[in-house]
């Protein structure tokens, strides 16, 4: 399983443990990729447990104002970053999407060759694919927004405050989906041919391969077995 | 005076002459600058220095489960890294002897 930072956080006590929690959600609504988080966080966290055991001051580390050390921290991580962070989060929507679509081609060359479909150009299958791309792009545009948002109140509110936050951004992308639903049979009368669905879900299919070949192999490198797992946690 | 301009022209020298002296990980650099006299240096401003130099291939790392658990970086210098910290320790020389001699004239 994975070595994560995660598994460790626990240690930190006090201003360290408080600084820290505000840093990793400052981070995550940054929006940076897992694999790239998990390095930075887990370099951060041995710092702080470093500092924490010879009793040096977080501030030490981090400065007096925690909002512009975060900034300093993620520099270099603009919108490309949260764009392909985006699409790893979405990226099982998005090979369902392109699953489908391949069905609905070799439906329709089926249909063609079977002498149903006269123009393959204007041919759209009963599948509400195009709604389900749509989808996708509008859960990557809100993801990058609704971290940006977090970004800039998480530091002027409450503790309490900032874990709504979170999951105000998990509501907005429930919202979403919920609005989709209901309205995708007047949204797919666009009627977008399937050649274009499929194109469409090509697309976002080889983003996300890529966004996501790092994290595989950065996942593999990072692993400690259950066995160790249980053990650390039997010595906490 | 706001010493950040001055400070980010040598801390990538600073720091890759840490690096240089052996093989070291995050919060021992942060500790030798701050022995040295590189006050109030946060971590925040280290990690975005040794991000630059990995990406200029002036050091490479290697990851070893710290022994508070993290995962922890160790950083080292590669050759180009070495090429380039000797002709930033030569530039840096000659700068500031030139420096010393205008401001010992005042």
């Amino acid at each position: 399983m994975l070595n994560s930072y995660l598994l460790y956080t626990q240690k930190l006590e006090g201003e360290y443990k408080e600084s820290f929690e505000k840093i990793d959600m400052y981070v995550g609504a940054r929006q940076i990729r897992d694999h790239i988080k998990e390095e930075m966080m887990s370099n951060l966290l041995d710092i702080f447990l470093s500092a924490q055991e010879e009793g040096v001051p977080v501030q030490k580390i981090t400065g007096k104002n925690i909002e512009a050390f975060c900034k300093e921290f993620c520099v270099g991580y603009g919108f490309k970053e949260s764009l392909m962070n985006s699409l790893e989060h979405v990226k099982v929507w998005v090979y369902l999407a392109f699953f489908t679509s391949v069905l609905d081609m070799i439906i329709m060359l089926v249909d063609f060759f079977g002498g149903t479909v006269d123009n393959l150009l204007t041919y759209r299958s009963e599948m509400d694919l195009p709604v389900y791309c749509m989808y996708i792009l509008a859960l990557c545009f809100c993801d990058v927004l609704t971290g940006y948002v977090v970004r800039k109140v998480m530091f002027r509110c409450g503790k309490l405050m900032r874990k709504g936050l979170n999951l105000c951004r998990f509501a907005v992308a429930l919202l979403l989906l919920v609005i989709f639903i209901l309205y995708s049979n007047r949204v797919a009368g666009i009627l977008l041919p399937t050649w274009i669905s499929f194109l469409v879900s090509g697309g976002l299919t080889i983003l996300c391969v890529m966004a996501t070949k790092d994290v595989r192999k950065k996942a593999a490198e990072n692993q400690i077995s259950f066995k160790e797992y249980c053990k650390m946690q039997g010595t906490k | 005076m706001d010493e950040s301009q001055l400070l980010r022209g040598v801390l990538e020298g600073c720091i890759l002459g840490i690096i240089f002296k052996g093989e070291t990980y995050g919060y021992e650099i942060l500790g030798k600058l701050e022995a040295a006299g590189f006050v109030n240096l946060l971590e925040g401003t280290l990690y975005p220095v040794l991000m630059r130099l990995e990406k200029k291939k002036l050091i490479s790392y290697r990851k070893e489960k710290s022994p508070y658990g993290p995962i922890r970086k160790y950083y080292s210098v590669t050759a180009e890294g070495e090429q380039y910290y000797k002709a930033f320790e030569e530039s840096y020389r000659r700068i500031t002897e030139a420096a010393e001699k205008i401001l010992e004239e005042e």
